[in-house]
């Protein structure tokens, strides 16, 4: 059991440690060939393409975070009606 | 302890983050210089580095208030684990898209699996998985330990992507930190600016989505209550 224990445990080290080694090797490699690449869309494009999406993310979840405050405000407004009629049927009952 | 920091502390906070983000945008467009080598891509670099900084500071909330919830399991920790990860994990989506856009002129290639990029990739599906549990996992307390413990175990992850750049080498460029090469000073003041707005901003955000989050709690506790009395007054 321990021998098995062992080999399993040796086996995903090495395993890994492979992996590692391979990820290293591919991203180093990759910078160097990467370095003098050059790409067909303009910096300022990609630029803005960039500062669209955060703030149309950012009014995306304020957006989100409002309507479930709106949300929150009507289910209040339900609970207080749903209050009165309970106090209100309960007036009722003890006369 | 929450209405105060609502009433008074939330409004100043508030205020200052939509000023410093308006005087952060300005200096990024209008005073920021042009770097020589990558050109105005790199201004993306402004807000690419502050949303991951917002990203980590989200997820250190969800990891700190769920290890405090699993000793002591009060609704408010959970809340604030819940609003932490979901806004981490907002961020942590910007960073993924800007990332790209940048590396995109900088690499020649949007993506590529270098470690830093690996494992804030990891850190996205760790932490959507756990949003994603308690979106839709119901609201057991069973659950919420589950979900509590899962928030901790991901918190792992950010030390990792910090310092993959130094273990395991890789594409991903360091400035700021160790064998940088740093900023020129008009760049590391605008950089500075913007990371203070993001900060201010992710506070602002962080509070809104508990505050929603914790009244929407109180709301269902209040109406179990009412549906109580009902039964009380019929009986």
């Amino acid at each position: 059991m321990t021998t098995l224990w062992n080999e399993k445990t040796g086996a995903l080290v090495a395993f890994l440690v492979a992996m590692g080694a391979s990820v290293r090797a591919s991203a180093q490699g990759t910078g160097a060939s990467l370095a003098s690449q050059d790409t067909s869309v303009p910096g300022g494009t990609l630029l803005m393409i960039c500062y669209i999406v955060l703030w149309v993310m950012i009014g995306g979840y304020v957006f989100f975070v409002m309507r479930r405050q709106k949300a929150l405000a009507e289910d209040l407004e339900r609970l207080e009606s749903r209050l009165d009629e309970v106090l209100g049927t309960g007036a009722q009952g003890d006369v | 302890m929450l209405k105060f920091i609502d009433r008074s502390i939330f409004p100043v906070v508030a205020a200052l983050a939509v000023l410093s983000t308006l005087v952060a945008m300005g200096l990024i467009f209008f005073y920021a210089p042009v770097e020589q080598t990558m050109g105005i891509v790199q201004k993306i670099f402004y807000v690419h580095v502050p949303s991951a900084m917002a990203s980590y500071a989200g997820f250190t909330v969800t990891a700190v208030c769920s290890l405090i919830y699993l000793f002591s399991p009060r609704d408010h920790w959970d809340h604030g684990a819940v609003a932490g990860a979901e806004l981490g994990l907002f961020y942590c989506i910007f960073v993924l898209i800007s990332g790209p856009l940048w590396a995109y002129k900088a690499w020649g290639t949007p993506w590529t699996w270098d470690p830093q990029l690996t494992a804030t990739f990891v850190l996205f599906l760790l932490y959507g998985g756990y949003v994603l549990l308690r979106h839709f996992g119901g609201s057991s307390l069973r659950l919420k330990k589950i979900a509590a413990v899962l928030g901790v175990i991901a918190f792992v992850d950010i030390p990792l992507i910090h310092y993959s750049v130094r273990i395991w080498g890789g594409l991903h460029p360091v400035v700021e930190r160790e064998g940088g090469g740093g900023l020129a000073p008009d760049m590391a003041q605008v950089f500075g600016v913007s990371m203070l707005a993001f900060l201010l901003m992710f506070a602002t955000l962080l509070w809104l989505r508990f505050r929603v989050r914790w009244r929407e709690a109180e709301l269902d506790r209040l109406y179990l209550e009412v549906e109580d009395l009902a039964r009380v007054r019929e009986a």
